[in-house]
């Protein structure tokens, strides 16, 4: 069978108070007409549909048109979503079974009681049943109830209690499985440091929210959500994020943006392809003088880094960039340190008083130094 | 300073004791969120008011009794306890404050009434100690930083934060001075400027003595109207002095006093001249007055001469008499040697004659006594005698009366012994006898219970059997019971199966039922579609004769009710047959137990009845009743006879004993009896002694003895004072003989002696009459008539006349001698002369004098101004240096940047701070602003301004000023500024540990993205050690940031919990 991989819409989301709402229905647009190509069994949508807990009006117009017309055109296909980090997991959770029965998977609660389970949605295709387990994003006090407390009361650690969790459910390894989910996991054997994190992404205070890899290693395939950058993990390509479609922070100026494409064959088999999208616009980092810059315009969402040497006129400057560029983001002035900042860098350590009224009055002559001597003396010996 | 524990109660909105531990969030960074008014602030509040007494706010403070919670009744009062830790010296040491607030108290008085107490603090050392003393600077000290640099630094309250971006230059100039401790600058300016002031004040102050003494400066009058002295005088007294005044004036005073002394020359030979005159008239007038002195003298002298001749010739009269007077007395002394001497002679001779009288009467009474101390001497030696006689024999008998008394005393004691050791004897005696009874009472006893240890064995085995006999009674009660049980479950197992037994049957019957009803329908169905030589699908015959007609009150029956009537009846079947099973294996295990049961009991009855030999009945309970009977009698039985058995123990052991003791108590008799012989036999030989004794005795007792002794020593002492008196009277007659014999001699050698004299001075009166020329009779009436003292006096007046005469005439003499032939003088002319002269040089004198005190004066000033002028050049420079090093210092020279060094100092710490925070800056607002320090110079504005920030827009390049950053803006930087300064405040002095931050608010003033930056810059802040917490109520945030303090208010006030990821 073949299914989309793709995650971290991002729907309402503003880049420097820029309102990203036409190139997100841009992107939505060319992911439906790329599903209406290909026509998958399955999309799985791996979290963070929206942008904040309580989305806008807009935003929520964007992805009910989305689900609406993915559903029209994939009438047969399975459609996966579980809530991120970002969105509200109790309002993403609503409608739950109504949903389902119209192919429409929308995860928003993880299991939270005893006697509940991580939500399976089993699917057949010629080789047998395709299990895909639906996870949503999960805080540790959120699953307290099943998984316990460790011995001071407090909440397990992020790692351990999705452990805990994932070991609890009976996951017949004879059949394929698939695991949507959206946590940060590290690769065996990397470290938290190593993952290259893009400024629209929160990160938590001493990363405490990393799991470990080998989670992964029972499932066929791990369709994940939550770090925008694509990236792969254990060293394998079924397990992998898949990064926005859409560029949300300027560091992930110029990257390459798409949804994954997997094949699962026989069990054991698992083939991935990128499907590359373009943006309306762009988001771009563009160096150099005001001439050369405002020598190419574009709508792209460009941040500006003028090299000029000299002082420029600032409305002069500001309305030329605006004129180049309408969706400018930021302009910065590539400076070198002033000398003072430097001096004083260097200067870490204090000046004696002596020293200093030296520094201040400047020129001194030996009479002077030995009146001021004498006098600093006298102040350190009266305190 | 690293908070642990919070713990307040009655405080703002927290009506009841509320604890928030924040050692509870795994991550440094923490929310603390709520409704509007859920009083987050107020926990801000009491951490400050633990520390500092004072809450958070600078603008909106309020007192202990505006805090105290109106939730709470004032019946207790409200309090703050602060537990933190501490690095000190590399080690964590634990604090804990308590404070209670300033509140009011309800009286206990029933009314109303409530009473302010004053606050109340505590605070607890980390080795447990209470600190007394100055808390709240102790507190300061820990901490590191008073409460407005903890507000700047540590807390950022609700809407204040912007205090530190804007104040005034003057207002940061304090704060600093205390976070980077400048003061040192501050007093080194106001030291230059003590200085400064003591350097000019001196100048002054020479100057100001100049001008005193120039005011006594003095100018004559003779002064050219010219000359300016006068004029500059008069200006230098009036105003302050003016130093070239004043050296004009010097030069003008040198030259004047050059002058001065050229005319004190000239005044002074004048006056020398004058005086040598004066002096030459004096002396003449002095040689004239002596002269005339002299004539005076002379005149006086003469007249004195002629009162003396008047008094010649009595004179001479009453010299005469003198002579008279004093001749008559020595004539009288002659006489009276006389009379006296013949006087002795006559006595002499008288006694003489007496002594001889005496003397052979006194020679018998010397022989007389000499006889009478003979006899009195044989008397004594022969009482001796007797005394010695008698003394010996007392003396023997009183040695013999001891011994006896000694003797006696040893028999008492003897005798004492004997019967002591008669009783030991008696005692022994006793104590034998005693012990051979007890010994056969033993022996009695033994033989009595010699077989009790063999009863007791037996009771003992008795006592096993029936004890493992209630064993088995307790296990039977046990399978009783077990018993019955199982017989319950077979009974319900049993109608459990005939229930099902009961529906199958009646399902069997249904389902047969409506199997052939169906078989019938399909009967009928077929039957309807058979058709005339159609074959019959069941049989396949070609006929049929007899189609079945479905009756018409059945309903069809499905093929699948039928299958599920066969199911139900299946299972039904089923059913029934495991409970057939099931009912067939309780009743099994009944039957069991139940022979299990009687087959133990069996058992039971016959080892009783063997052991026994009773009978016994067959129920259980009966034969526990027995066995209890039994066990009690048993047990009776065994404490009798381990007592016995315990006393014939004892018994045994004794008397096992008992031979050492009778051979103990045989030779204590021994003992005794010898003891009793041996003193018997020591009384008796006393005795024996005692008796001999008593026949010595010579006198009755001691006292005769004595009275004998005494007797004859009275005797033997009177002889001996007879002897002495008789001796004495012997001596006393022999004196008087000899003393009456020397009388006599002497008086016969004195006879002749006395003889002579008288002649001697009979011749001698004579004589002296004679020289003297005076009869008897005459000198015996100018005896009579005149003293020899009058006499004398009259001869002495006569001699001083004589005297007088003499040295008047001498006088006389001398003085005509010294006048010569000079004349007497006139003394008028020359003493007019002396005036006139001297009127002269007085005046002379006079200009002199003032001349010479002008000089002296006008040049000692002059000498005075000159040296002090010096001084005063010598130290202008010195001051002058000072004075200029003061203006720079303290930014007071015109011209340049009003910077004072100290505003420099704290210059240059700002920049580091600013440097620091920049850094932060620069990230929250993406690169855009930057804080720079303003410039000194290009202010146009008065007073301090050395510490003021500006804003650098790296967009534009140009600076502003920071009061046109809008209030998003504001935030930022001034989260940024307080960063900066804490990283330099811990740079600066390590001691200060300031391991919190707390933010009030201001995060909502922030757009999406500047806050998303703000956080970023926060959370990697807090990757150190810092403790951030933050009061915010976006949204965004409760998603975003894990550790969250939640706090309700209801109506009992406020309450907090955590929540933890």
């Amino acid at each position: 069978m073949k299914f989309f991989h793709l995650s971290d819409l991002h729907i309402g989301l503003k880049l420097i108070n820029h309102d990203l709402k036409e190139d997100q229905e841009y992107i939505l647009q060319q992911i439906v007409e790329t599903a209406a190509r290909r026509q998958p069994d399955a999309v799985v949508i791996a979290g963070d549909i929206y942008d904040k807990a309580i989305p806008s009006a807009e935003a929520v117009t964007l992805f009910d048109n989305f689900i609406t017309k993915l559903s029209a055109t994939l009438p047969h296909g399975e459609i996966m979503l579980i809530s991120g980090n970002h969105d509200s997991a109790p309002r993403l959770n609503i409608f739950r079974p109504l949903l389902a029965h119209h192919h429409v998977h929308m995860v928003g609660l993880p299991p939270m009681k005893e006697d509940e389970h991580i939500t399976c949605v089993p699917l057949q295709d010629e080789y047998g049943p395709v299990n895909f387990y639906l996870l949503p994003f999960v805080k540790p006090s959120m699953i307290k109830d099943i998984t316990g407390t460790d011995e001071n009361g407090n909440n397990l650690s992020y790692d351990a209690a999705l452990h805990a969790l994932i070991e609890r459910e009976n996951i017949d390894q004879s059949i394929r499985n698939v695991l949507v989910s959206h946590q940060f996991f590290l690769s065996t054997g990397k470290t938290a440091a190593d993952i290259p994190q893009a400024d629209s992404e929160i990160i938590t205070v001493g990363n405490i929210d990393s799991v470990k890899g080998d989670l992964l290693e029972r499932f066929d395939y791990a369709a994940l959500g939550h770090i925008h950058i694509p990236m792969q993990l254990n060293g394998r390509e079924c397990y992998r994020y898949c990064g926005t479609p859409l560029a949300c922070s300027i560091s992930e100026a110029g990257q390459e943006k798409g949804i994954i494409e997997v094949e699962l064959n026989e069990k054991g088999s698992v083939k991935t392809t990128k499907l590359p999208l373009t943006p309306l616009r762009a988001v771009r980092k563009i160096t150099g003088t005001l001439a050369e810059v405002t020598a190419s315009p574009s709508d792209d969402f460009v941040s500006v880094t003028l090299t000029d040497k000299n002082d420029l006129d600032v409305f002069d400057m500001h309305d030329r960039l605006k004129a180049a560029f309408p969706n400018l983001l930021d302009i910065r002035r590539e400076q070198p340190l002033r000398p003072r900042e430097q001096a004083n860098i260097a200067t870490a350590d204090t000046l004696t008083p002596f020293e200093l009224c030296k520094a201040f009055l400047g020129t001194i002559t030996p009479e002077e130094e030995d009146l001021l001597t004498d006098l600093i003396n006298t102040v350190q010996e009266q305190h | 300073m690293k908070p642990i524990k919070l713990t307040m109660k009655a405080f703002g909105s927290y009506g009841e004791e509320t604890t928030i531990d924040f050692t509870r969030p795994n991550q440094k960074l923490f929310l603390i969120t709520g409704d509007t008014g859920a009083g987050k602030t107020t926990i801000f509040d009491a951490i400050t008011y633990a520390l500092y007494g004072k809450n958070s706010s600078l603008m909106n403070s309020k007192n202990g009794m505006e805090i105290q919670s109106q939730y709470a009744d004032f019946s207790h009062p409200p309090y703050v306890d602060f537990t933190f830790s501490e690095i000190q010296n590399g080690q964590e040491c634990i604090y804990k404050i308590h404070r209670e607030l300033h509140h009011l108290h309800k009286n206990k008085s029933g009314k109303n009434a409530y009473r302010p107490i004053s606050e109340r603090i505590t605070l607890l050392l980390p080795n447990d100690e209470e600190y007394l003393g100055d808390i709240q600077k102790k507190i300061n000290e820990i901490v590191g930083l008073t409460r407005e640099q903890f507000m700047q630094v540590a807390m950022l309250a609700q809407g204040e934060f912007m205090k530190l971006l804007r104040t005034e230059s003057k207002d940061k100039k304090v704060i600093f001075r205390q976070l980077f401790k400048t003061e040192i600058y501050q007093r080194l300016i106001d030291e230059i400027k003590t200085r400064n002031k003591t350097m000019q004040g001196e100048l002054n102050l020479i100057l100001k003595k100049c001008q005193s003494h120039i005011e006594t400066l003095i100018l004559p009058d003779t002064l050219p109207p010219e000359n300016p002295l006068p004029s500059l005088k008069a200006r230098l007294c009036q105003t302050s002095p003016n130093i070239a005044e004043m050296e004009t004036l010097l030069q003008e005073l040198n030259a004047l006093i050059e002058e001065h002394q050229n005319e004190v020359q000239n005044q002074q030979n004048h006056w020398n001249e004058l005086s040598r005159q004066r002096d030459q008239l004096n002396a003449r007038i002095a040689k004239a007055q002596e002269l005339s002195k002299t004539y005076t003298s002379l005149d006086l002298l003469l007249e004195q001469e002629k009162s003396l001749a008047a008094e010649q010739e009595t004179q001479i009269k009453n010299e005469q008499l003198a002579q008279g007077i004093i001749h008559a007395y020595e004539i009288k002394g002659i006489y009276d040697r006389l009379s006296d001497k013949e006087k002795d002679f006559q006595k002499t001779q008288e006694q003489k004659e007496e002594t001889e009288k005496l003397l052979p009467q006194q020679g018998k009474m010397v022989e007389q006594a000499q006889t009478d101390e003979q006899n009195a001497q044989a008397d004594a030696q022969k009482t001796i005698a007797a005394y010695t006689a008698i003394k010996n024999k007392v003396d023997d008998a009183l040695k013999q009366m001891l011994e006896l008394e000694t003797a006696q005393k040893e028999l008492t004691a003897a005798q004492k012994q004997f019967t002591a050791a008669q009783k030991t004897q008696a005692n022994t005696q006793k104590e034998q006898t005693e012990y051979t009874q007890k010994l056969n009472l033993w022996q009695k006893r033994v033989s009595e219970l010699g077989h009790v240890k063999a009863d007791l064995a037996k009771t003992e085995s008795r006592q096993e059997t029936l004890r493992q006999w209630t064993a088995t009674c307790t296990s039977l009660t046990q399978l009783q019971a077990q018993l019955q049980q199982a017989d319950k479950k077979a009974s319900a197992a049993r109608e459990k199966f005939l229930q099902d037994q009961a529906a199958y049957k009646q399902a069997r019957e249904e389902y047969d039922h409506a199997h052939q009803q169906y078989l019938n329908d399909q009967a009928g169905i077929l039957a309807e579609e058979l058709k005339a030589n159609a074959p019959c699908p069941v049989c396949g015959s070609l006929e049929h004769p007899h189609p079945y007609v479905p009756q018409n009150n059945n309903k069809a029956i499905e093929r699948g009710e039928l299958n599920a009537l066969e199911k139900r009846k299946n299972t039904l079947n089923d059913a029934q047959i495991q409970s057939a099973g099931n009912a067939k294996g309780a009743n099994e295990k009944a039957e069991s137990l139940r022979e299990q049961f009687t087959r133990q009991l069996k058992e039971l009855q016959k080892s009783i009845t063997d052991i026994a030999h009773i009978e016994i009945p067959d129920t259980l309970d009966a034969i526990e009743n027995i066995l209890q009977k039994w066990q009690k009698k048993i047990t009776a039985d065994i404490t009798t006879f381990s007592a016995q058995t315990a006393e014939l123990d004892q018994i045994q052991s004794a008397l096992a004993k008992s031979t050492d003791e009778l051979n103990h108590l045989q030779k204590a008799m021994e003992q005794a009896s010898a003891a009793v012989q041996t003193a018997a036999g020591s009384c008796q030989s006393i005795q024996g002694r005692i008796a001999t004794l008593r026949q010595q005795q010579t006198y009755p007792d001691s006292q005769t003895a004595q009275a004998a002794l005494s007797q004859a020593e009275q005797m033997r002492d009177k002889a001996h004072n007879v002897l002495t008196d008789a001796q004495n009277t012997t001596r006393k007659a022999q004196d008087v003989l000899q003393s009456s014999k020397t009388i006599l001699s002497e008086c016969l050698r004195k006879l002749p002696l006395l003889q002579n004299e008288v002649a001697e001075l009979q011749e001698q009166y004579k004589k002296a009459c004679l020289s003297r020329n005076l009869t008897e009779a005459a000198w015996k009436s100018l005896t009579e008539n005149y003293s020899l003292k009058e006499g004398k006096d009259i001869q002495q007046a006569c001699q001083k006349y004589n005297e007088q005469l003499k040295t008047l005439q001498g006088q006389k003499a001398a003085l005509l001698a010294t006048i010569g032939d000079q004349k007497r003088p006139d003394l008028l002319p020359l003493t007019q002369q002396q005036q006139d002269i001297d009127n002269l040089w007085k005046t002379a004198d006079h200009s002199l004098q003032t001349m010479r005190h002008l000089l002296q004066q006008n040049s000692s000033i002059a000498a005075y101004l000159t040296k002090n002028l010096a001084q005063r050049d010598a130290k202008i420079s010195a001051a002058a240096a000072l004075n200029n090093l003061c203006e720079r210092l303290s930014g007071s020279v015109k011209g340049e940047a009003n910077l004072d060094i100290e505003t420099y100092v704290q210059r240059y710490y700002l920049e580091k701070i600013l440097y620091a925070a920049n850094i932060r800056f620069r990230e929250m607002t993406g690169d855009q602003y930057e804080l720079r320090l303003a410039a000194p110079e290009d202010r146009n504005k008065k007073g301090e301004h050395g510490l003021d920030l500006n804003i650098l827009s790296t967009v534009t390049g140009q600076e502003r000023d920071i009061k046109t950053l809008s209030g998003g803006e504001s935030f930022m930087a001034a989260l940024s500024l307080a960063l900066g300064l804490s990283d330099q405040i811990q740079l600066s002095s390590s001691a200060i540990n300031l391991d919190i931050m707390f933010i009030d608010e201001g995060f909502g003033s922030l757009d999406d993205h500047s806050r998303s930056q703000a956080i970023k810059v926060l959370k990697r802040l807090s990757n150190g050690d810092k403790l951030i917490g933050i009061i915010s109520h976006v949204t965004e945030l409760k998603q975003e940031i894990d550790n969250q303090l939640i706090v309700r208010k209801d109506n009992n006030g406020s309450h907090v919990a955590w929540q933890i990821s």
